[in-house]
This record gives C-alpha cells, structure tokens and sequence, in this order.
C-alpha cells in the first residue's frame, strides 16, 4: 500500500534548510493524518529517509519534489513522467561557479534543463517567493502559490538597552550569515569592509558559513590580507544553531551583498533576532526584507560602507531597523507559513478516494 | 522615527556614495584598488582548481602529451579493410611525426618536474607557510585547555611594555589581564568557538592564523609577544620562523614570553600523535638564546605549564 504523499529530495543532511523544510512538511502532512515518506537518491539509515529513488514506484497520491539543483530524483520523475507538485528553491546561475568549481556549475546548469522538462508534469509549483514564482510561471506553469521555507525559527529577541540609541564607539560588528560562495559575493563585503574601516577602525567583519568552493574561500583570505584587514574579519565556518543565535545578539548589523537569493534565511533569522539588515538589492532579497531594512542597489564598496556606516552611527535608525524587523519577521513564523503550505497542499492530498 | 523612509534613507547614502567619490579622488582611487586586488586574485585563485583538482597536474599533462599513431579501425568488415589500408599507407609517417613529440614532450614534463621539485625545496627553505590559517598539529593532537589562573596571572604579570599581542589568545584571558594592567593587547586564536566566546566578554580576540599574523604585522610594532595555547602544536620549523619573525616585530627593548607546557608531559595517545610538534620551556629558551636574546625559566605553580620562557633583547654595552 502506497503512502498518500512521496516527499522527494536528492538528500536528507543535518543543518540543510532543504531537508529541514522537508521534515517540516513531513511532520504537517503527518499531524494532519495523512501517511508520508522520504525518497532520496540513496537511502541512509541514519538521515530519517524512507526510500531509495530506485525503488520508488511513483504511485502516491501526491509526489512533491524539491529543486534546486540537478539531481538523479529529478531525473527518476522526469523519466517515469510522474506529475509531481515542484517545490522550488531556484537554481543559482551556473556562471557564478564555472571558474571556481566546473562540476558544481554542470550540476546547476543539468538542474536548470531539468527545471524545463519538470515543468510539462508540474501539477502545481509552489515557490519561496514570489521571484522564484515568476520563474516557474515564465516557464508556462499556471498553478504557482508562492508559500516561504518553512524552519523555525530561533530568535531571542533581548530587551533594549538604552545605551543601545547611540553610536556604536568607533567599532561595531557586521555579521554575514550564509555559504561563502562566489554568487554570495563576500568579496564585495570584505572590500566594502577595508572602506568602512577606514571610518570605524575598530569596526569586526564575520562571515558565519560553510565555503563552498573552497578556493573561494581561500580567495576571501587573500583579499582580506591583501587590504590590510585580515585581522578583523572573523572566518567562523559552519556553526551550530545556538553558535549562530549568539553570533546574531552579538552582532550589530547583518550585511548582504549576495546577487542571488532565491529566498534569504539569514535575513529573517537577522530580522527576528533584532539585528538591523543593509542588503544589496538582488532576486528575492528586497521581497524578504520589504520595509524592515536597508536595501540598496549600488554596492560598491563606498556606498556599501557608507550604509554599514550610517546605521552604526545613527542610534535612532538601528532602533527603527530593529523594532520594524522583529515585526516584520513575523510573517514566516513557523505558525504562520505552515498554514500557508497546507493551503498550497490541501486540495492536492485531501481528494476523496 | 517610526514614519522614517528606508527607501530615502538608501537613496541618500547612495547619492551621498556618488558625492563622495566626485569630489574625493582619494575615495575613487581607494575603490577602484580594492576591485582591482579582487580582480587579481580571483584570476589567479579560480584558474588554480585546474591544477588541485586534477591531482597531478603534470602527469594529467605527460598523459595528454604522449600522442597514439594507432588509430581505431572499427570492427564492420567492409570499413575496417579500407581503414586498415589507409592506417598501413600513413602509419610510417605518422610514427615519425609522433616520435618527435612524444620525445620532446617527455623532455619538457622531466624539466617541468625538476622545477617543481626545486620550488617546493626553495620553498621548504624559505619557510614557506602555505596559507598558513591551520596550524600543523591543530586537530591532531588535543587543543590545549584555556591557561589556568596561575598561568594567566604569572604571563600578564612578565609582560613588558605594550603593545601586547598574545598568540594564540584562546578565548582572551591573558589578553584581558594584560590589558587589565593598562597594556594595550590583544590576540590572535584559530578557533572560531573561542574567538566567540572571546568576543561575548568584549575582550579584543581576532580569528586567524598565528603564523599569519605575526608575518602581516609591522616590523617593531609590539613591545611584548606571548606566546601561549596552539603555540604547543606547531612543528619545529614553524617554531623557528615563529621565533624570526616575532624578533622582527618586536620594539628594540621588546620581550617575549613563552607559556607553554613541555610536550615530554602529554599523554600517552597525544604523544604519539603529536610526535615532533611542539617544543619543551627548556628548548624554547635555547632557541631564543640562539636569536640572540637573554632568556631565562620562570617557575609557575600550575599543574600542566610548570616554567614559563621570559625573553629579552641583551641591553646595549654603555659606553666608556
């Protein structure tokens, strides 16, 4: 007997928001009494997968699939032609790492032409945002609901100091929460970094994050060197949940200067932990942040720097910044975007037998 | 506040952007530079995977060189006679032509391959320190605990004139006794969980490598060094060019201070792992001597770091 709903993934992995949002909605089908199991590439004992996509049969009432890179679960659906509901998390361009890391850009690029195959068995395609929407509508899907990632979220929010409306003395700790990769573009923060120093010199740069090449990261290092600021930016690497909740009470505002976001995370994460947000405006970061941020379209390193610069030193903003964040947050509250996914599922997995 | 615009906000910081770098040349420049050193090392970095990827560069290139005159004949009956024919008709000349590469190939690889050899010797002798962010030993053996009290107290307290920069500086105490003495200092650890927790206490802890460090500061910048933590898991050769360049670095009165605990202690497991990394108080104080400074053992109550190495440049002979 099939379950009522096949959740596909190419892997499960800890600390993946992918395979976390998967649980979630595993743990949402499952609360509302419908049976469910994980397929992945190859079943693991430990990962909390059902399945091995070999042995998937594609006879579950409802298959929903996540995409965001080429994968052989793309493939299998693609191949047995089983309509499936696309959960798409948008597939960052493959240029980004075609010098840094060849294969890396094949398997985004084969992610891309399975994104157009998957299309024509798309029974609805649910996006993060409405910028990763749009792509699966210009790709002829009709039926898109744009319901965000579900995770929960963790914020300790701490009460507001008064000393916390003045200028940050001189100092001030930037924080970048992501993977360092080229089309994240820590580069262009580190270098907004060297210009902001010169204004704050005791101003800290951390970038929490796995790299992803890591010649990329190595780069990052070189260029840190390079402009005489090695010493004040914080390579944290990936860290575990509660190291990344104290990195966000820590810091004194989160920078983004990635160029492809098909959602942004950290942003929300920044913005319900009371951090204040300066973002470059690319893909789906203006939609994620809207009005509780610092959203620019210049990022060069002086007008960077100059937005890092002006919410350190002007009190009354950062409290602005903080006060609309925390508000703002609220919208992808674990209460809230679950509600959300269900209304994307209902109809789908509720059909009378 | 709450009506505030952030839409104004960025319009003005980027007009203001725009402004800055009309009227201040200094800035364009500045700007211009930081995107030309990027430019420059992402060239140089992204075309490097071409090389670590594929394991041995040079033998990917032998392989490639060394050209084949056998061409595949097929197996159909009709098209392998006529295939074959053509291949008997050329094989001799194309024998010929591909001798002459394969040799004159084979003679380039065996150049390039002595060139590397020779670099990585030069290099070895250089004290060349890679990328130098991990320390030799850093995971192998067990990361040294935080010093204790006795230790924190005993090092601060030899601390000469500042400023003072403490390597590794684990999560800041010696820093934050030092500065206790109002010693400007800070310090410089690897371990991102210690920075951290550095960091929650306000207390000035930088995420790098030692060795990096130490080669990036200015010569004569620090009045006292103290070196401590993962100083214990650095390999010998690394110790010597950490001894080098913390010579440079220090001011002409400046001091070193050494607290480490003498590998001969270890446990069993860490002993065998750590073999060659790390060198006992007693050592270290030979090796400063041999730089050229006065060093002598200062006893110290704690359990693990028994002595601690107190380093000083000789004073210059007075006069007559």
């Amino acid at each position: 007997m099939s379950p009522t709903v096949d959740l596909l993934i190419p892997q499960m992995a800890t600390g993946d928001s992918t395979s976390n949002h998967t649980r979630l909605i595993q743990q949402l089908l499952e609360d509302k009494g419908f049976e469910t199991r994980v397929v992945v590439e190859r079943k693991s004992r430990s990962d909390g997968s059902d399945l091995s996509v070999e042995k998937w049969r594609g006879d579950a009432r409802v298959s929903i699939l996540q995409h965001s890179i080429g994968s052989e679960v793309a493939q299998f659906v693609i191949r047995k032609k089983t309509p499936v509901v696309l959960n798409y998390h948008n597939i960052t361009p493959a240029s980004y790492f075609q010098s840094w890391q060849p294969e890396l850009a094949k398997s985004v690029q084969r992610g891309r032409q399975q994104l157009g195959q998957l299309a024509r068995l798309t029974r609805r395609g649910i996006a993060d945002s409405e910028f990763n929407a749009r792509e699966l509508r210009d790709l002829g899907i009709d039926d898109v609901v744009v319901a965000p990632v579900l995770w929960k979220l963790g914020s300790d929010v701490p009460p507001s100091e008064p000393g916390d409306s003045t200028d940050i003395d001189g100092g001030g700790t930037v924080l970048f929460v992501g993977r360092l990769a080229p089309n994240k573009c820590q580069h262009d923060l580190i270098a907004a970094f060297a210009v902001l120093s010169r204004f704050r010199p005791q101003a800290r740069l951390v970038l929490v994050g796995q790299a992803s090449p890591p010649q990329y990261l190595h780069s990052l290092k070189s260029l840190a060197r390079r402009l005489g600021v090695h010493g004040r930016v914080v390579f944290a690497g990936k860290v575990s949940d509660k190291n990344l909740l104290q990195w966000y009470q820590l810091s004194d505002v989160l920078a983004c200067t990635s160029e492809h976001e098909g959602f942004g995370v950290p942003l929300v994460e920044a913005m319900a932990n009371g951090l204040p947000v300066v973002a470059y405006d690319a893909a789906a970061v203006a939609e994620t942040v809207q009005d509780a941020g610092i959203v620019i379209r210049d990022k060069r390193p002086v007008t960077m720097a100059l937005a890092l610069h002006r919410v350190l030193s002007d009190g009354q903003l950062r409290q602005s910044l903080r006060d609309r964040g925390v508000t703002s947050a609220q919208r992808f509250d674990i209460s809230v975007t679950r509600e959300q996914m269900w209304i994307a599922l209902k109809d789908l997995v509720e059909v009378e037998d | 506040m709450s009506e505030l615009d952030l839409r104004q906000v960025g319009a003005e910081i980027e007009a203001d952007a725009d402004k800055r770098r009309r009227q201040d040349r200094e800035i364009a420049q500045l700007e211009h530079d930081i995107e030309q050193a990027w430019a420059d090392i992402a060239e140089s970095e992204s075309s490097r995977h071409v090389i670590d990827e594929d394991g041995d560069f040079l033998n990917q290139a032998a392989n490639l060189a060394a050209l084949d005159p056998h061409v595949p004949i097929g197996s159909r009956r009709g098209l392998r006679g006529v295939k074959w024919l053509v291949r008997k008709l050329s094989y001799w000349y194309a024998r010929f032509l591909t001798d002459q590469f394969n040799v004159f190939a084979g003679v380039l690889i065996r150049h390039l391959r002595d060139v590397e050899t020779r670099m990585g010797r030069l290099e070895g002798a250089a004290g060349y320190l890679g990328d130098g962010t991990v320390p030799a030993g850093f995971g192998v053996v067990s990361s040294p605990p935080e010093p204790s009290a006795e230790v924190v107290s005993q090092a601060a307290g030899l601390a000469g004139s500042g400023p003072c920069l403490v390597l590794s500086g684990g999560e800041g105490a010696i820093v934050e006794a030092i500065s206790g003495r109002g010693i400007s200092a800070h310090g410089v650890e690897q371990d991102p969980d210690r920075v951290l927790t550095g960091l929650r206490r306000r207390i000035d802890i930088r995420a790098g490598g030692v060795l990096p460090h130490l080669v990036g500061a200015e010569d004569g910048e620090f009045g006292t060094i103290v070196l401590t933590g993962l100083v214990e898991t650095l390999p010998l050769r690394d110790l010597v060019g950490m001894v080098n360049q913390a010579s440079l670095k220090l001011k002409k009165t400046g001091r070193i201070v050494v607290a480490v605990a003498d590998p001969a202690t270890r446990a069993r497991v860490d002993a065998e792992l750590g073999s060659g990394l790390g060198i006992s108080p007693v050592t270290w104080r030979h090796l400063l001597e041999q730089a050229g400074f006065d060093a002598s053992l200062e006893p110290c109550s704690d359990s693990r770091i028994t002595e601690i190495v107190v380093a000083q440049r000789p004073a210059p002979p007075s006069r007559p």
